[in-house]
């Protein structure tokens, strides 16, 4: 089967060093999971992700989006701004460090996308598609809700 | 905790050398009696003018009912298993162990990292991930290991409250039953806390003595750490209101 995974390992390299957290311990946390066989980092530069969710659905930050735990800046764009630029500069290190697929997200979202099928679709052109289930998806293993993502 | 350290990769934003108090870590398997002693040492300390903090596994707000929930459906692997326990203890090291040493608290830890060692290693017969998980602990100034045979700890825990699954280690398929399972669970345990025990400097006491001889023991062991400084100086000890 194929996963997709809506962020990884990388997410925590980059917001828990961002923390304080000691970049030599978070890859050792990590050391279980399994490598991806593709991962895409979609870059967008800071003033483009602030206009993005203020002027969006959402229009605010959450608490800790904005780093407002670690009491960077009273003002929650400010912190969002000190924070998120902190963990776009961890990021920088961690695409050369595990090869990740840099995307330009600042580019419309069917551009960004016709790129991604392309690279994915020469990655997987040996796969040959494997289905259990015929559209009826049930998940058997856990008792609990399926938890949602950020 | 003068020359204080991290066990490994520790806190970026906090030097440890900073905290005051005293770290003490009561280790040994199930059932070896560590909570009982670990009261009667809280008694015994704060009598005497010192502040005590008793801190236990998976006794931290954040993570006990999450891990209460997730021994329930007994569906645990080896890495979310030894993580919910780390996390747990994460919580309480920044919420209580460093706010109590800091202020020159005694903290009393019910279970400590080896514990967490010791369980991972008999799952995944590998130790050095779990110790690299846990590097962000801080190094206690005292380990005392309740320790047992084996034999001894089933007769005493079957006249007291039982075997349960994870305490027999029934996730390992160790046993036919939950009898069988806990002895070859338990004896692996103490078998790694044994050798622990030589790699650690642990303090090792006898669990099969009576409780005053192990409770005396321990208040040896202890006493050495104890300083003047640490102890409220306005309240004389008559003065304190004894825990119930």
């Amino acid at each position: 089967m194929i996963v997709l995974a809506d962020r990884y390992m990388y997410t925590a390299f980059a917001r828990d060093v961002a923390r304080g957290v000691s970049p030599e311990w978070i890859r050792k946390l990590y050391s279980f999971a399994i490598t991806p066989d593709m991962a895409f980092y979609f870059k967008v530069p800071i003033e483009v992700a602030i206009s993005r969710l203020l002027g969006g659905t959402r229009g605010q930050f959450k608490y800790y989006e904005a780093g407002m735990d670690m009491n960077l800046s009273p003002d929650v764009t400010e912190s969002f701004r000190i924070f998120q630029s902190s963990i776009l500069a961890q990021y920088e290190k961690i695409v050369d460090e595990f090869q990740l697929i840099t995307m330009d997200a600042t580019k419309d979202i069917e551009a960004q996308q016709n790129v991604m099928r392309q690279l994915v679709g020469e990655a997987l052109k040996d796969y040959k598609p494997r289905r259990g289930t015929h559209g009826r998806r049930t998940v058997f293993w856990r008792r609990f809700d399926e938890p949602k993502s950020e | 905790m003068v020359d204080a350290q991290y066990f490994g990769d520790g806190l970026t934003n906090l030097n440890p050398s900073d905290l005051k108090g005293k770290l003490i870590a009561i280790e040994g398997t199930d059932g070896v009696g560590r909570s009982t002693h670990i009261e009667m040492l809280q008694e015994w300390l704060e009598v005497q003018g010192y502040g005590v903090l008793t801190t236990g596994w998976t006794r931290s707000n954040l993570m006990s009912k999450t891990i209460e929930m997730a021994k329930e459906g007994n569906i645990l692997d080896r890495w979310s298993f030894s993580l919910l326990y780390a996390t747990d203890f994460a919580d309480r090291l920044e919420h209580e162990i460093i706010p109590a040493l800091r202020s020159g608290f005694i903290v009393l830890a019910d279970r400590y990292i080896y514990t967490a060692f010791a369980r991972d290693f008999v799952r995944s017969g590998n130790r050095q991930w779990v110790r690299d998980v846990f590097g962000f602990a801080l190094v206690p100034d005292l380990v005392c290991y309740l320790r047992i045979d084996v034999e001894t700890l089933v007769l005493r825990v079957i006249e007291t409250k039982g075997m349960n699954f994870w305490e027999s280690g029934m996730d390992l398929r160790l046993g036919s039953d939950l009898y069988d399972s806990f002895k070859k669970y338990q004896s692996l345990l103490i078998e790694e806390f044994d050798k622990m025990a030589e790699e650690f400097h642990f303090e090792v006491i006898d669990a099969r003595k009576s409780p005053d001889e192990i409770q005396d023991a321990l208040r040896s062991k202890i006493q050495p750490l104890l300083t003047t400084n640490l102890r409220s100086p306005e309240l004389p000890s008559d003065r304190l209101i004894q825990p119930a």
